[in-house]
């Protein structure tokens, strides 16, 4: 159904506005020369040149997607882009963009480190990073919600998720398995020793304040507050100024009453853990630790559940297995095997708490030669063996 | 070889992805960056809009491909 240009264009800019002001979302609008209209993201040269040299944007524009239906599209970065047609609202020759995102922490992480292992010089390194701050992670189940109201917008009319069409077959089962872990006192405990070293947060229960069903836009509001809050607290035991502190809490406190949706309130409180983890991170890179101890550190919040080994640690700084510990202990205090044991631990008491996984299995997940070992390992650190601790959590949760 | 100053760089890319050896982007500071990489090539995107970054560094190229980029390089 043709429908007025001026009508679909501000319906549009409605939602562009909503997108970035909810999500940090951008918005683009092309011809199909790639022409770009107008875009609402920041650094829009850099990252407009991402979606060309990431073949995304080709892939939007080619005659063979199916023009019909909105489309999910990624690069090898695991960057992901929405585009949809105004050509069902009778706009010819015009497209919509939405994003980048990132759905996946991990897939920043590993960017991250991959930044690390390159050895950039500052100017370099800080002008890609600048960017890449800028990207939301959002989780894949929330995109295709903002995908369904781009749709909306252009035709009026709505679309189930299951008809969204995908570039590849791979971005459709994007899924952050870390978020399935329901909140817990050890997932917070853990999230804000991140942001006490500065260490960008794993989503160990990302978004996890957001995920009762039963919870209102205001309960919600309230539980972001008090993210926020704490976040800004462990930032301050890390060593951020109060007086750097205090002002970035009340900018967050604000952004949170603005959120409409718990959907955007999801991405901000994702974004208000990273934020409070990368200022510590800056600070301490200002005072002392160094960069490759903040990358080891961030490589085993990112691999907590692998078998790491100290020479694949060492190797991803370039460093010896013995200057590595070294080093560690050095800056952090603490040597670095127990650093990772206790890491691991950690991980563990939120699979216990929060996961029906056997004992047995939870060993093999974290790469225990035995269950033994394992309750030695724990006990030593918690005073308590983990099917007490278990049981212990059981009962309060209950 | 240093890259002309208005270079068209989704051209550069292109001919640097036709190459058959490694083509690396270099800058006095010591960076190195593999322009075969879609990482580096992002990096490398967006140092293009600071001119003087790109005016300082030179592309470093195996010889036999050197002359499918001459055409983006300064006299």
């Amino acid at each position: 159904m043709d429908q007025p240009f001026e009508a679909v264009e501000k319906r549009l800019r409605l939602m562009a506005l909503q997108i970035k002001a909810g999500a940090g979302i951008g918005s683009w609008c092309f011809n199909y020369d790639q022409q770009l209209y107008y875009s609402t993201c920041p650094y829009e040269q850099e990252v407009l040149r991402f979606l060309r040299l990431g073949g995304c944007l080709d892939f939007v524009c080619a005659p063979e997607r199916d023009h019909a239906k909105p489309t999910i599209v990624s690069d090898a970065l695991g960057l992901v882009w929405a585009a949809d047609d105004t050509e069902q609202a009778g706009l010819h020759g015009i497209f919509v963009v939405i994003g980048p995102i990132f759905t996946l922490s991990r897939a920043l992480v590993s960017v991250e480190e991959y930044l690390q292992r390159m050895r950039l010089s500052a100017p370099v390194a800080g002008s890609i990073r600048q960017i890449l701050r800028e990207i939301p992670v959002v989780p894949m189940e929330v995109f295709r919600q903002y995908v369904s109201i781009l749709h909306a917008t252009i035709t009026l009319e709505p679309i189930a998720v299951s008809e969204i069409s995908y570039q590849h077959d791979t971005i459709r089962t994007y899924t952050d398995e870390e978020t399935a872990i329901d909140y817990d006192q050890s997932a917070e405990e853990m999230l804000m020793k991140d942001i006490q070293s500065g260490v960008i947060p794993h989503d160990v229960g990302g978004g996890y304040l957001l995920r009762q069903t039963s919870m209102n836009l205001r309960e919600a509001k309230t539980m972001v507050q008090v993210l926020n809050s704490l976040c800004c607290r462990a930032a301050i035991s890390g060593g951020l100024p109060v007086s750097a502190a205090k002002p970035c809490e009340y900018d967050f406190r604000q952004q949170i009453e603005q959120m409409l949706t718990i959907s955007a309130l999801s991405g901000l409180s994702q974004r208000i853990r990273r934020t409070w983890a990368e200022k510590v991170r800056d600070i301490k890179a200002k005072t002392g630790l160094s960069a490759p101890i903040q990358a080891v550190c961030e490589y085993v919040s990112a691999h907590i559940r692998e078998d790491i080994s100290l020479r694949e640690l060492a190797g991803t700084v370039g460093y010896t297995d013995y200057y590595l510990t070294k080093k560690f202990l050095g800056e952090m205090g603490v040597r670095l095997t127990d650093y990772i044991k206790a890491r691991r631990v950690e991980y563990a008491k939120i699979l216990l708490a929060t996961s029906d996984r056997t004992i047995d299995e939870i060993c093999e997940i974290m790469h225990y030669s035995s269950r033994s070992y394992f309750s030695r390992v724990f006990s030593q650190y918690t005073g308590q063996t983990p099917s007490a601790y278990r049981e212990s959590m059981r009962h309060r949760l209950s | 070889m240093r890259l002309k100053d208005n270079v068209d760089i989704p051209g550069f890319l292109k001919a640097v992805q036709a190459c058959e050896g490694a083509v690396y982007f270099c800058t006095p500071e010591g960076d190195r960056l593999d322009l075969k990489s879609l990482l580096s090539k992002y990096i490398f995107s967006t140092l293009t809009l600071k001119t003087e970054i790109l005016r300082g560094g030179w592309i470093e190229t195996t010889q036999g491909d050197a002359s499918r980029l001459e055409a983006f390089a300064k006299k």
